[in-house]
């Protein structure tokens, strides 16, 4: 029986994740709140959780010491980058030291820490939540190292599946028809069923995969089409997609080289031509020139407040901005199943989410 | 004159007066319009605020909003856990004091807030009211009516208020005129549905899983929706049908059921029935609902929600059509974000004190939830 731990067991993830795994006999799974309101879910669905604070050195040996696997879905809510920084220090500190020797860490990266990993619209550039990730992974490593211990670092996509808000919002999306989402959604999406997730964990328990970092989405990477089929399917809605206006050009020109740069001049200079200032300079000028001069730049104006009016009443924006996102990661694990099997799997699906029922005790400490 | 949009005007605080003057190079155009911000008479005296309990609410919204408010200035921060009052201070440059208030005038001021853990208020008005401050209490104002006027008693009706500030909402404001206006005739029932699956827990709720703790969803969260629904409805009194709650020892992480409106204590007016269901368990789509005989009007429960206007309850279930409801945008009435809900909340109290008399918020008016709230506890426990 292998003992798994996990940290953020309320999040919307760890929360998946921890009820998932408890489907699988071979495994006992120890989700790990803060307090009773974070734990209330899980609790009220049959799962025994502890409570505590692992960045407490004093209570992170009751939580963790008699752990073979631990997870860390955990973000500190603390809210302030300083203050979440001090926390995340002490919650890998003390996740790396008071497991039992030979325990494997698994920390839940994001995509975010690449720089790419932005709709194809906007330049790649760092962002404070891809550069604390980033912050986080090397935390995990140099005290795995301290400690002796394995580290897995898992980059996780879009996660989607029971119990995420974004599956629950591609299916309102489908009730409420057309999707909106370019190139038909043949796009690669950067998403990962919790599914998949689970499928990792367990294979990194059973020493199937070697410590390291990896991208985790779906095996192999689903089209955005691909996961509106899937969601259809699986809500009984029907897939109706629409084209966004203006037309979004394929990966590859937008927000880099050279037509990036010239792209940007040009829409600096439209911001200068509009100005105010410009406009009344302007206005003086026809002063001085001729009717017909005059009444050119009147209709040329007169165009291009029709254009953007007409502009605005008839785009149509992707309905999510996740649509646009590049694919993003290249290393994965070598010996996960195919998402599509694994959603098939009744070991893979959630049962009894929905039942809420009398609250259950709590799990014992490991000390 | 020049034309009236080119005058070289810049942006001015409210409240500040501008000040227009012959330029030395005018002409027959006419008056150069200068704006100072440099003060040509002296303002209003300010009201000294003072903050008990440095917590989520009062660090995030009250203290920006007050902080910010003409007219007003912030005297002093205090909590429980002196090493969070003297941070938050220091963030927003303040004075912290400590606690328990003493009886000298370090702690004077006009108005407190108290936005302390609510089992924790009576030590902190009974110190206010003994000194003469006014208090305005962050909701809910009480956990029992015995305790509600006990606290409210210590103040005349003008100097104490509680916050709920959904009543600032320009939705709520929206909803308020089509109700009392009749434009829809009367409403047959009311449906609240409020809350989400528990996610992070949070540094700041840790307080919920103290023994001596409030309550559940209930009277942290449930409190909101259903003062709501009594005040846009004038409701003074109601009637139990149902309810049904889901404890988590002390705590409620569920509670749902059925109670009746109604205007008046004898019961003689007509009845609104008022369904709801609140959970920290389930993802939901948070909304009350006013059911007509030919329409529903609908709201979310955040301060940019617009209200929508759509067809009668098919069978009780709500159709999600995308043309099957028109919106209201906000017409100006009222708030649209967490911070003009409660900069207004705070201006309507405030103008209450200086007219002495009773605001849109004073704690009277938050009487009728108070009785809803200990009754609905009291069926649950089995007490």
């Amino acid at each position: 029986m292998t003992r798994i731990g996990v940290l953020g067991a309320n999040g919307q993830v760890g929360a998946a994740v921890c009820l998932l795994l408890r489907a699988h006999a071979d495994v006992e799974v120890v989700p790990i709140s803060r307090n009773r309101t974070g734990s209330a879910f899980l609790r009220s669905r049959g799962v025994r959780c502890r409570h505590g604070r692992v960045t407490d050195p004093g209570e992170a040996p009751g939580l963790l010491a008699d752990c073979d696997v631990i997870l860390n879905f955990a973000r500190p809510a603390a809210g302030r980058p300083g203050d979440m920084r001090a926390a995340n220090e002490a919650l890998v500190s003390n996740m790396a030291r008071y497991p039992a020797p030979g325990a494997r860490l698994v920390y839940f990266s994001s995509l975010s820490a690449y720089r790419e990993f932005r709709p194809l619209t906007e330049p790649a550039s760092v962002t404070a939540y891809g550069w604390e990730k980033r912050s986080v992974e090397r935390i995990v490593r140099r005290e795995a190292a301290r400690q002796g211990k394995e580290a897995w670092i898992l980059r996780l996509g879009h996660v989607a599946g029971e119990l995420q808000g974004i599956s629950a919002e591609i299916r309102r999306l489908l009730r409420l028809g057309p999707v909106v989402i370019p190139w038909a959604g043949a796009c690669p999406s950067n998403v990962v069923y919790t599914a998949t997730i689970v499928d990792a964990v367990l294979a990194i328990a059973a020493g199937r995969e070697p410590a390291g970092t990896y991208d985790l989405i779906c095996s192999p990477a689903w089209t955005w089409r691909a996961v509106l089929e899937h969601e259809a399917a699986a809500s009984g809605a029907v897939l109706r997609t629409e084209e966004p206006i203006p037309a979004i050009p394929r990966a590859g020109g937008a927000g880099r080289g050279t037509g990036a740069w010239f792209a940007r001049a040009r829409a600096l200079a439209s911001t200068l031509l509009a100005a105010r200032r410009t406009r009344e300079i302007g206005l003086i000028v026809l002063n001085f020139l001729s009717a017909d001069a005059n009444l050119g730049a009147q209709s040329a104006h007169f165009k291009r407040r029709a254009r953007a009016d007409i502009d605005r009443i008839s785009q149509r924006r992707p309905s999510a901005e996740a649509f646009l996102y590049a694919p993003a990661g290249s290393r994965y694990l070598g010996s996960l199943r195919s998402t599509a099997a694994l959603l098939s799997d009744p070991a893979f699906r959630l049962s009894g989410a929905d039942a809420e029922g009398p609250f259950v005790p709590d799990l014992l400490s490991a000390s | 004159m020049p034309p009236f949009g080119s005058t070289t005007a810049r942006r001015v605080s409210p409240g500040r007066p501008v000040l227009a003057r012959l330029s030395p190079d005018s002409s027959r155009r006419g008056y150069h319009v200068s704006v100072r911000s440099s003060l040509i008479s002296r303002s209003p005296a300010e009201i000294r605020v003072g903050v008990i309990g440095t917590g989520h609410i009062a660090r995030q919204v009250h203290l920006p909003v007050l902080t910010s408010m003409p007219g007003v200035r912030v005297e002093w921060v205090a909590d429980a856990n002196a090493a969070s009052a003297a941070s938050v201070a220091r963030a927003f440059k303040l004075r912290a004091i400590s606690l328990p208030l003493s009886s000298g005038a370090e702690s004077d001021c006009d108005v407190a807030l108290v936005a302390s853990p609510v089992g924790t208020r009576g030590p902190y008005l009974q110190h206010l009211a003994s000194r003469g401050i006014a208090a305005f209490v962050e909701k809910p104002f009480a956990r029992t009516v015995d305790e509600h006027r006990a606290f409210a008693s210590l103040f005349p009706a003008s100097r104490i208020g509680c916050g709920f500030m959904r009543r600032a909402y320009d939705s709520s404001k929206t909803l308020r005129r089509i109700l009392t206006g009749g434009w829809l005739g009367e409403p047959t029932r009311i449906v609240v549905r409020e809350g989400g699956r528990t996610r992070g827990s949070g540094t700041d709720r840790s307080y919920f899983d103290d023994e001596g703790s409030s309550g559940g969803i209930l009277l942290e969260l449930g409190c909101h929706a259903l003062d709501l629904a009594m005040h846009l409805t004038g409701t003074t009194h109601h009637r139990i049908i149902r309810q049904r709650f889901l404890f988590d020892g002390p705590p409620d992480r569920v509670a749902e059921g059925e109670v009746l409106l109604f205007r008046n204590a004898s019961e003689d007016s007509a009845s609104l029935p008022l369904e709801f269901r609140f959970s920290w368990l389930d993802e939901m789509d948070s909304a009350m609902e006013f059911h007509f005989p030919t329409a529903r009007l609908l709201v979310g429960d955040r301060p940019e929600s617009v209200v929508r206007l759509t067809g009668p309850a098919a069978g009780g279930d709500r159709i999600d059509l995308p043309d099957s409801e028109v919106s209201l945008l906000p017409g100006g009435l009222g708030a649209t974000t967490t911070n003009q809900a409660f900069y207004l909340e705070w201006r309507d109290f405030l103008d209450g004190l200086a007219a002495a008399r009773a605001s849109t918020f004073s704690a009277e008016s938050a009487l009728p939830v108070t009785a809803l709230v200990e009754d609905l506890y009291r069926l649950g426990r089995g007490a």
